[in-house]
């Protein structure tokens, strides 16, 4: 990529809808996962295989992650965290494919993934708590904060997708301008850079997306009484 | 800066599209098996819990019955040992009864034995006195056999008490005179008179021969024998050495 990162290329045309190269790369990367995903798990058994095994550890992993971060039971959210998780960690090391552009390189499929994060912690949201105790949320910790809580859900979506969108980006632009400047040998520890910017950033966008849904789906901390003492106060009784 | 709305809702749709299909083929299927994995474990676990169970309370019937048959097997030890004990008392004590019976018989057989070599010994003690006294006697003259005892036989009548030689003087049937050769006339005559002068009878006396006197003279009477010769003598004197045998 060394033109525009905003300009979208249409690379043809189903009726009257456009199809970028990213959303080509998108469907390529969904192939290879869910066909990947389809044939290791044709032959589960309960003694697992090294592919199985290999598949029950992810799994474990985006459990313990969901729990961790926002402890809640990790079943429902295991397939929205755990898919974006593998869409953006692909789509971002889709770029050392030759003639493959990322697609978290453009804005859109980033503002997609950040739409999709924005829309389903509120779908969480009201799904746990219910209108009121959602919209309460917005009123934590007083209702002066109503305002600056509707602008931190923008804003917080808009920096989700910013970042994922800066950080690939910039790196595939320091590869492209790397291979045209210095050939093939200069760009690899760029692209070695490029693999940890992508892990790095899959893992913040999901860790990310855990915490705007955890927030939205945890209740809040019960309000202190005026004459109740600190958390930094409290004395251990043992 | 300018977002194609049509690749930003494709994206979307397609984000939609990829988490739907990775939660049919990847994650249920994954969750599935690792919870059937989980309950085939705990399943497991169940059982061997349960054979564990099993396996403790077949080894404590196994203890039980290893006890029971150490208690039967005492049992039959003490009653075999009870038994055995028996017969060895039964037997021990019909080899005493046994024993005894034989040192019984031996001694009743050495005491038989005892007292015929006792008799034995005094025949051939008897017989050798008789021997002795017969080879002395041979050195005497015949009528010292006689005439020597004659005196002593008229004491020993004289001594009697009255009743007795009563009986003499009165007796139905005559007295005989034993003697332990043929006496000459004129001894018999002697003989005869001095008797008669002792016991006051005037009856004849029958006269009769008995060797096995040795020497002496013997006067019977149907109720009473007056003894005055060697053969009473002797069997009195081995009388009395039996006797002393006896008490020593």
């Amino acid at each position: 990529m060394i033109g525009s990162p905003l300009r979208t290329d249409t690379l043809f045309h189903l009726g009257p809808v456009p199809v970028s190269s990213a959303v080509a790369v998108t469907w390529g990367i969904m192939a290879v996962l869910v066909l990947g995903a389809w044939l290791a798990t044709r032959h589960l058994s309960p003694r697992p295989s090294r592919t199985q095994a290999l598949l029950e550890l992810l799994v474990e992993t985006i459990d313990t992650q969901i729990h961790d971060t926002m402890q809640v039971d990790p079943a429902p959210y295991r397939s929205l965290i755990g898919s974006i998780f593998l869409f953006v960690l692909t789509a971002n090391w889709s770029g050392l494919v030759p003639g493959v552009e990322p697609p978290t390189a453009h804005l859109e499929t980033d503002a997609a993934l950040a739409g999709i994060v924005f829309f389903a912690t509120i779908w969480f949201g009201l799904r746990t708590r219910g209108v009121r105790g959602y919209l309460a949320t917005f009123a934590e910790p007083g209702w002066l904060m109503v305002p600056l809580n509707l602008v931190e859900q923008i804003t917080r979506t808009f920096s989700l997708m910013v970042r994922l969108f800066g950080n690939v980006m910039s790196g595939v632009f320091v590869v492209g301008i790397a291979l045209s400047l210095a050939g093939l040998i200069v760009p690899i520890p760029f692209m070695a850079l490029d693999l940890l910017t992508g892990a790095i950033q899959a893992y913040i966008f999901s860790v990310l997306a855990m915490v705007f849904i955890g927030a939205a789906v945890h209740p809040a901390p019960p309000s202190r009484a005026p004459d109740a003492p600190a958390p930094s106060d409290r004395r251990d009784p043992s | 800066m300018k977002i194609d709305f049509w690749t930003l809702a494709l994206q979307a749709i397609n984000a939609l599209v990829l988490i739907w299909l990775l939660s049919r083929v990847l994650y249920r299927p994954v969750v599935r098996a690792m919870a059937q994995r989980r309950d085939a474990a705990t399943k497991l676990l169940a059982d061997a819990e349960a054979e564990r169970d099993r396996a403790r309370q077949a080894t404590a019937a196994a203890t039980a019955q290893q006890a029971e048959l150490a208690a039967g097997r005492d049992t039959a030890l003490k009653a075999a040992q009870a038994d055995a004990e028996a017969a060895r008392t039964r037997l021990l004590a019909a080899a005493q009864a046994e024993a005894e019976a034989l040192r019984q018989q031996a001694q009743a057989e050495r005491d038989k034995q005892l007292v015929a070599q006792q008799r034995a010994d005094e025949q051939r003690a008897a017989a050798l006195a008789v021997d002795i006294t017969a080879r002395l006697l041979g050195r005497l003259p015949a009528s010292a056999r006689v005439a020597g005892f004659l005196d002593d036989l008229i004491a020993s009548l004289r001594a009697l008490p009255e009743s007795q030689r009563q009986q003499l003087a009165e007796a139905s049937t005559p007295l005989a005179l034993v003697a332990p050769r043929t006496l000459e006339a004129d001894e018999s005559e002697r003989c005869v008179r001095a008797i008669q002068q002792a016991v006051g009878r005037t009856a004849p006396l029958q006269l009769t021969v008995d060797p096995n006197l040795i020497a002496g003279l013997e006067l019977r009477s149907s109720s009473l024998v007056v003894s005055n010769h060697l053969r009473a003598d002797l069997d009195h004197l081995l009388h009395e050495l039996n006797h002393a045998d006896g008490h020593a």
